[in-house]
């Protein structure tokens, strides 16, 4: 079972530390030299007690930036596969409008359905002028 | 002597260090035993009380008689305390250790501690409270002070330090329920 803890009972109110012997002397000849060597105060202040703290998180962070960096200045870049299409296709196009006049594109060799169609026969060009042309017109051409 | 003797001795010219050291002898064990109560250990207790001491001196100049000694010199002492408590849980942020872990340790290991188990547990159980509540608890329960005095040191309303009593009372008897 367990035991109540009276909080007002008289023996917790009685003081339960000591000093060393000879403390309370001491003090009246401690303060005293300090105030002779002018000594304000003897704990740390803020910065000292955040500083090697301060200083490590510092060096994580520049140490960071370093890697971060020579990773990104030494490593190949890769580029998406459909910007690379695109933009070799949109040079390939641009560089072809350039490079053709208007009058290679109409005496294009490779377009075969065009030139098929406007293949004449000899025989049928003699008789063509043979029926539309007169004698002044040949004798002029002689 | 009493404290408008002291502070007429001081004011004669070079008579200053004489009636400083009259004072560190009138008032430095009753500062340090409020100290002690509310810092733990007697190193902690040590250097508050000569810093204490030592901001009293500098200050003393300006003291206007506006309070009595005592108070102003309690007033030093308790912000004085405030202080390094504060400083000390920063320390133990950085370091990332446990302030509350400490602090039961240095209860458990202080070689100045004469007091039986019971004494010891409703010590850690003040050293749980909160820094002013720990402040206003031990003035009222351990140095038996009036609601005005406390409020005449700490320059709190009488009814936030009834209300601050309260609970840290309330916060002790919960931890004493806990761990008993």
């Amino acid at each position: 079972m367990k035991k109540k803890f009276d909080i007002n009972n008289p023996k917790l109110k009685e003081n339960p530390f000591t000093v060393p012997d000879g403390y309370f002397l001491e003090v009246r000849s401690s303060v005293s030299e300090r105030i002779s060597t002018g000594n304000r105060e003897s704990h740390s202040s803020v910065w000292s007690i955040a500083k090697p703290q301060l200083i490590l998180v510092s060096s994580f962070v520049i140490i960071f930036f370093i890697v971060y960096g020579a990773f990104s200045l030494f490593s190949p870049t890769v580029k998406g596969p459909e910007v690379t299409i695109l933009s070799s296709n949109s040079q390939y196009l641009e560089e072809g409008f350039l490079k053709t006049t208007f009058v290679d594109f109409f005496d294009f060799e490779g377009d075969t359905t065009t030139s098929a169609d406007h293949k004449i026969d000899s025989v049928e060009l003699i008789t063509y002028i043979s029926e539309n042309i007169d004698i002044i017109t040949l004798a002029s051409l002689e | 002597m009493d404290d408008k003797d002291l502070l007429a001795l001081y004011r004669e010219q070079g008579k200053e260090n004489y009636a400083f050291n009259l004072i560190v002898d009138k008032y430095s064990e009753r500062l340090y035993w409020h100290i002690r109560k509310l810092a733990g250990s007697h190193e902690d207790a040590n250097d508050i009380l000569q810093n204490s001491l030592i901001k009293a001196w500098g200050a003393l100049p300006q003291f206007r008689e506006e309070s009595r000694l005592y108070t102003w010199l309690y007033r030093i002492a308790t912000n004085e305390t405030l202080t390094f408590l504060k400083r000390s849980k920063l320390r133990a942020f950085f370091s990332l250790s446990d302030y509350s872990k400490q602090v039961e340790n240095q209860v458990e290991a202080d070689p100045f501690f004469n007091g039986d188990e019971a004494q010891r547990i409703f010590r850690k159980a003040i050293m749980k409270l909160p820094d002013k509540q720990r402040v206003v608890f031990t003035m009222r329960y351990y140095e038996e002070m009036k609601y005005e005095e406390i409020s005449e040191i700490l320059g709190t309303s009488v009814g936030a330090l009834k209300a601050s009593y309260h609970h840290a009372f309330q916060k002790i008897q919960d931890i004493l329920r806990e761990s008993v």
